[in-house]
């Protein structure tokens, strides 16, 4: 298994007006190397090579994860 | 959602629970393609997206807000980057939007949309009598011709609106640089400096920002600190000390009045390093919001492209 364990944080947008969140997970494992493949599964919507980067979208726009019912699930909280 | 090497950044949650949730979703996904990664193809690419311009086309362009963006243009960038579905318009007829199937359409090409742009610019340009305008621009009138000074090297600008420069014309410099000269330099910095998200017209350009340029130079500055000393060197940058409590701070000039400041604090006491890039607040006398974010995404590129060339 390559992700065991994060730590969360979160930070409030600096729009006075915005009531969502932003999350940073800090990773203990490095996934660098698992990076391409997720980008292959996940349709990455932006993909960085130096350092790696994968940008990935939520459902119903563009880089759609193929697991519509996990997608639902979260994007219904 | 960004997958870095050691972090997963989840731009928008609406409480704890909900990013647990998708952390926990990708954990399983990330594990699961990790596992089976000897049957899958690496990609380094990206998927398909659609370019700006072609969304607009389709929009009403009254900007109505009826979409909950400012206006027609902001919408187009949140659908291409795929914040926003485009049947969000309320003025779009639904086949209209079905049939565009934009998402389909061949990669992303920001540098067309900029280029696409150009034609529209030169025409207004035709339209002006360019020496009148020096002075207000800070630049120099030669030849019917404007030099215009940025980032320490003349850029030309002619009459039919073409942009010359001794070196490379950066494809992103050249559209803000004819908005400049358009906007006809409305005001002389004040040395008030504010984040792009707090000028006037700043608001719903400043997530944008902070994603295309804030975070990537902060990462950048993380891996060559160095990298402003370069720009000192390379880009007429001067030295600001003392800007914000910033550890390394320098003052650039992407057009004669619009300068920006660029502030790093560097990592202490377990504290995240940070860098913010601030604009005087007359900017949007000097150029559009748009240009500006044209402008610093584009300097954000070249930072990189100098990181790697003259990085350590």
């Amino acid at each position: 298994m390559l992700v065991k364990a994060y730590t969360k944080s979160f930070v409030r947008p600096p729009n006075p007006s915005a009531r969502h969140l932003r999350c940073f997970a800090a990773l203990e494992a490095d996934i660098s190397a698992a990076l391409p493949y997720v980008n292959t599964v996940l349709k990455g919507y932006e993909y960085l090579t130096d350092p790696p980067l994968a940008d990935l979208k939520a459902a119903g726009q563009a880089g759609d994860a193929p697991s519509p019912g996990d997608r639902h699930q979260y994007r219904q909280g | 959602m960004t997958l870095h090497p050691r972090e997963i950044a989840i731009n928008i949650v609406k409480d704890e629970a909900e990013a647990e949730e998708i952390l926990a979703w990708l954990k399983r996904e990330v594990n699961d393609i990790w596992e089976r990664r000897g049957e899958i193809q690496p990609s380094f690419a990206c998927a398909a997206r659609p370019r700006v311009l072609e969304i607009l086309k389709l929009l009403p362009r009254t900007n109505c807000r009826g979409c909950g963006a400012p206006t027609c243009m902001v919408f187009a960038v949140a659908v291409s980057q795929g914040k926003q579905p485009l049947d969000r318009c309320p003025h779009l007829d639904p086949e209209v939007a079905a049939s565009a199937s934009v998402a389909s359409k061949e990669a992303p090409n920001m540098m067309d949309d900029i280029m696409a742009a150009l034609g529209p610019l030169r025409e207004k340009i035709k339209a002006l009598e360019l020496e009148p305008l020096a002075g207000p621009l800070g630049a120099r009138y030669k030849d019917g011709k404007l030099f215009i000074n940025c980032l320490g090297r003349d850029f030309t600008v002619d009459r039919e609106g073409q942009v010359y420069s001794g070196c490379h014309v950066n494809g992103w410099v050249a559209p803000p640089l004819l908005n400049y000269v358009l906007k006809g330099g409305g005001a002389e910095p004040k040395g008030e400096w504010v984040p792009l998200r707090d000028l006037p017209g700043g608001k719903d350009w400043g997530r944008f920002f902070e994603h295309q340029c804030d975070k990537r130079l902060k990462k950048l500055m993380d891996d060559h600190t160095e990298l402003m000393t370069n720009l000192v060197d390379l880009w007429a940058a001067r030295p600001a000390p003392e800007s914000f409590d910033s550890d390394i701070a320098v003052l650039i000039h992407p057009m004669p009045k619009l300068p920006m400041l660029l502030c790093y604090w560097k990592p202490e006491d377990g504290m995240e390093s940070d860098f913010h890039v601030f604009f005087d607040v007359t900017a949007e006398d000097n150029l559009p919001i748009e240009s500006i974010y044209t402008l610093g995404a584009g300097l954000t590129v070249m930072f990189e492209k100098v990181s790697h060339t003259h990085g350590g």
